[in-house]
């Protein structure tokens, strides 16, 4: 019979081994690991992959570089701008020394003279004008008692008396196409009685018409055209004629 | 050279030019790179840095002294960032997109003055997202590691304002990070 083994009273040794300086290097490399991990390509599970970095984790490492010699060049730089007085626009305190050459060796001297007492006069010139040139231009209101309204009638009617007269102008200048008409308007009626009775037409009244006119001239009645160029036949016209 | 010092020197028109290149050594380095981190370019960063220094020339005789030289050179160089900065924004005239934070963005993977691995530009992209006063106070206190009664000096915000705001942004910036 195999006796019972009681593990109270076995040595409590541990039997794992590890690599040498394990514990050492573990948190180096527990943070490369975090770090590599927060780099890692989304998958297909990113909730899986990914993990929230907090930029405590992440080195602070400058990113930017500076081009080589910079800074030792920057002195000489801003030195030159201070000399040369290449300012920013902003600065209005110090003026940009230009290089003048030819012109710095040049005295600055005005040549031009005025006539004695000038600049005195003239301001009093220049005010005495300046009061004239004021009241010239000064703009005085006009108020008419004419209303604006009736002022616009009297210009539309006076065109329109205008269009009438030109059109009475035009008309009375127009050629007359019956010139019976201008020669019966201008013949009084003493003359046409008597043109009557000298050809006999009066007396012997063979047409209804002449019959009229004779009867209207002695009764002072008002003749027509018709009646009256209903009496003067061809004949009548041909023996005036000849 | 100590603070006082260099002053005197400066404001003695016979030792103006050899204390202005001292303060100019001195600090050129550390005021490009406060620069630089705001700019992300180069030759802005480097046009600017020359203004700050040309500033401190015209200006640092009237300097008080009541706050520690590199305080007030500091205070420039924020300065003249937070106007370049402003004045881009101004001449992209739009408020549809930042134009001006992608075009930064688009810098950072294509400048050749610019080397970092992924994580570490993506940080950068993440700052680009904040405002540039906030931006520049994460730099501050994060890159420079100045303490909080400094910034504010140099931003003339107060001390609680400025933890609040450090904290919104580091909030900000890990909810970024965080999107893949």
């Amino acid at each position: 019979m195999k006796k019972k083994t009681n593990i109270e009273n076995l040595n409590k040794e541990n039997v794992f081994k590890m690599p040498e300086g394990y514990f050492e290097n573990f948190s180096d490399k527990l943070m490369q690991r975090l770090q590599q991990n927060a780099n890692v390509i989304k998958g297909e599970n990113p909730t899986e992959n990914s993990i929230n970095v907090r930029f405590e984790d992440i080195k602070k490492e400058n990113i930017f570089i500076a081009p080589k010699n910079y800074f030792e060049d920057l002195s000489l730089k801003i030195n030159t701008r201070i000399e040369l007085g290449f300012y920013s626009v902003e600065d209005e305190e110090q003026e940009i020394e230009e290089d003048l050459g030819i012109l710095s060796s040049i005295e600055k001297k005005n040549i031009y003279s005025t006539p004695e007492g000038y600049f005195e006069n003239s301001k009093v010139e220049i005010e005495l004008r300046a009061g004239y040139e004021n009241k010239k231009t000064s703009k005085t209101k006009i108020i008419s008692f004419i209303p604006q309204w009736l002022r616009y009638s009297a210009s539309v009617a006076a065109v329109f008396i205008l269009i009438f007269v030109g059109y009475g102008f035009y008309k009375n200048n127009q050629p007359d196409q019956e010139p019976c008409k201008e020669m019966l308007c201008n013949v009084t009626d003493d003359e046409i009685l008597q043109y009557l009775d000298e050809n006999g037409i009066g007396d012997n009244v063979k047409d209804k018409n002449t019959k009229t006119v004779h009867e209207s001239l002695k009764n002072n009645q008002t003749i027509t055209e018709e009646d009256i160029l209903g009496e003067i036949d061809s004949k009548s016209l041909d023996h005036l004629e000849n | 050279m100590e603070d006082k010092e260099l002053l005197e020197q400066f404001r003695n028109s016979e030792t103006r030019l050899p204390a202005f290149n001292t303060i100019v050594k001195q600090y050129q380095q550390k005021i490009y790179w406060h620069i630089r981190k705001m700019v992300i370019d180069h030759d802005d960063a480097d046009d600017l840095t020359q203004e700050v220094f040309i500033k401190v020339w015209n200006k640092l005789e009237s300097f008080r002294g009541d706050s520690q030289l590199y305080t007030w050179l500091y205070r420039v160089a924020s300065n003249e960032c937070l106007n370049f900065l402003s004045k881009k924004r101004k001449t992209y005239f739009t408020t549809i997109e930042d134009t001006v934070g992608l075009e930064m963005e688009n810098k950072l993977v294509s400048d050749s003055l610019i080397d970092g691995d992924e994580i570490q530009i993506k940080l950068q992209k993440a700052l680009l997202k904040l405002p540039d006063k906030q931006r520049l106070v994460f730099n501050m206190k994060y890159y420079e590691e100045m303490k909080y009664e400094e910034i504010a000096e140099i931003t003339g915000t107060s001390v609680g304002a400025l933890k609040a705001s450090y904290h919104l942004a580091v909030k900000k910036i890990e909810d970024y990070l965080t999107i893949d």
